[in-house]
């Protein structure tokens, strides 16, 4: 199990600047679709930062990558006053386990990298799940406190709980799967030509 | 007026507490008081120009949201911009640690967060990179509209492979000159790093974190009054 060296922190922090802007982008399209865009908006982001994190994974392969590019991400939304506790804590958990299936080894399966996605972005789905089914009423007063309406509240918990809730994390896993399996249709093609010129 | 210099740190302290305030006090308080007290600190650091914008957006955000809450069918939109609009004030705040601050001095005021090493040049290093992106996209549309190539909504995933491809191996190449720079500056040296930029807490850092502090229990005691 090899560990981040600089060379691979400065490719990493680059390579999240491109995530974090998609992100950014993907999570603004997802409101669009109302409350259960909002629920599942990592999962739209899993699937177009899909290819960013494939091209993390091949270019730099190495343990607590994703821990490291969650890290940033969280640390960019605090300071854009944007962080929410339990929103950090569960994606970093995410994270974590997302390296430990897909970083061991510097160029996993396609399917394992496309598991630590759906993972990874289902932690940070679960930052809004979990708050609006196990303290449901801080979360929603933290929330009408930021200018949400009640009913609107209402509406966004019935998204995020119940089978509503399980669809939610289901469809981000899903999506941040497949984001994967397009990242790598883009740019297998620009890997095997790198492979073949290195032998 | 001289302009007034303060430490990134206490940016990025205002910027990680204010909003988790929202559980504590009036939401319609702390956006109030998040605008002035933003708008006193770009006073305060001369910042004339962004101050206009800054407000520029935030009005033109406000209108948008009264503007979408007039309508059942767009109000979920409104209710998704009232939390930008709450934001703005600390994205406003964050564009001032990326434009006025370098490199160097933002490493030097995140390590004395005792934040591990590692984490410091991350986080700067993205922060730095992030304005950047405008130009790199437009050499990417430059380069594309020369070949004729544009954007097709026909073939989603081919017109997303022409913008992504290109910044994705940019990334990798700006990174080896990025790594190169780095560890010609010793960033990788394993003894305490010294700076030119040594961002020590000053007098007017203290008394813009204790208004900052006095306003904010002013929004508690405010919220336990009512």
């Amino acid at each position: 199990m090899k560990m981040l060296k600089i060379k691979d922190v400065v490719m990493v922090a680059l390579l999240t600047a491109l995530y974090f802007i998609i992100y950014n982008i993907g999570g603004m399209a997802a409101m669009v679709f109302g409350p259960f865009g909002h629920a599942i908006s990592p999962g739209i982001c899993g699937l177009l930062c899909g290819v960013v994190m494939y091209f993390v994974s091949r270019k730099v392969g190495k343990f607590l990558q994703f821990t490291l590019m969650q890290a940033i991400v969280m640390i960019l939304f605090s300071i854009m006053g944007a962080g929410y506790i339990p929103w950090v804590i569960t994606s970093m958990v995410a994270a974590v386990i997302a390296d430990i299936i897909a970083s061991r080894e510097a160029k996993p399966a396609v399917w394992k990298l496309a598991v630590a996605s759906g993972v990874f972005h289902v932690g940070q789905a679960l930052g809004s799940i979990i708050p609006s089914m196990f303290f449901m009423e801080s979360y929603k007063e933290d929330w009408i406190a930021r200018g949400q309406t009640p009913e609107q509240m209402d509406a966004m918990i019935k998204c995020a709980t119940g089978v509503m809730g399980v669809l939610a994390v289901v469809v981000v896993f899903v999506l941040a799967f497949a984001g994967i399996f397009v990242g790598h249709a883009i740019l297998k093609k620009h890997f095997a030509k790198k492979e073949l010129q290195a032998a | 007026m001289k302009a007034v210099k303060i430490n990134p740190i206490v940016l990025i302290i205002i910027n990680i507490i204010a909003p988790s305030m929202y559980i504590f006090m009036s939401g319609k308080y702390l956006q109030i008081y998040l605008l002035v007290f933003a708008s006193a600190l770009f006073i305060l650091m001369g910042r004339f120009k962004r101050l206009a914008g800054f407000w520029v957006v935030y009005a033109l955000m406000m209108g948008l949201y009264y503007l979408t809450m007039q309508s059942k069918g767009t109000e979920f939109l409104g209710l998704f911009i009232i939390v930008i609009v709450q934001s703005v004030p600390c994205i406003a705040l964050a564009t001032i640690l990326v434009t006025k601050y370098n490199s160097a001095q933002l490493l030097s005021a995140l390590e004395t967060m005792h934040i591990p090493r590692v984490l410091v040049v991350a986080v700067t290093i993205t922060l730095k990179y992030i304005p950047t992106f405008r130009r790199e996209f437009s050499y990417i549309t430059e380069s594309m509209r020369l070949r004729g190539i544009g954007f097709t909504w026909k073939q989603p995933v081919k017109s997303f492979q022409y913008f992504i491809v290109p910044q994705l191996f940019r990334c990798a190449a700006l990174a080896e000159e990025v790594t190169a720079a780095g560890l010609v500056k010793g960033i990788d040296a394993p003894m305490r790093r010294t700076s030119y930029y040594e961002e020590k807490v000053t007098f007017i850092d203290a008394l813009v974190l204790i208004v900052f502090a006095a306003g904010l229990a002013g929004g508690f005691v405010w919220k336990q009054m009512l």
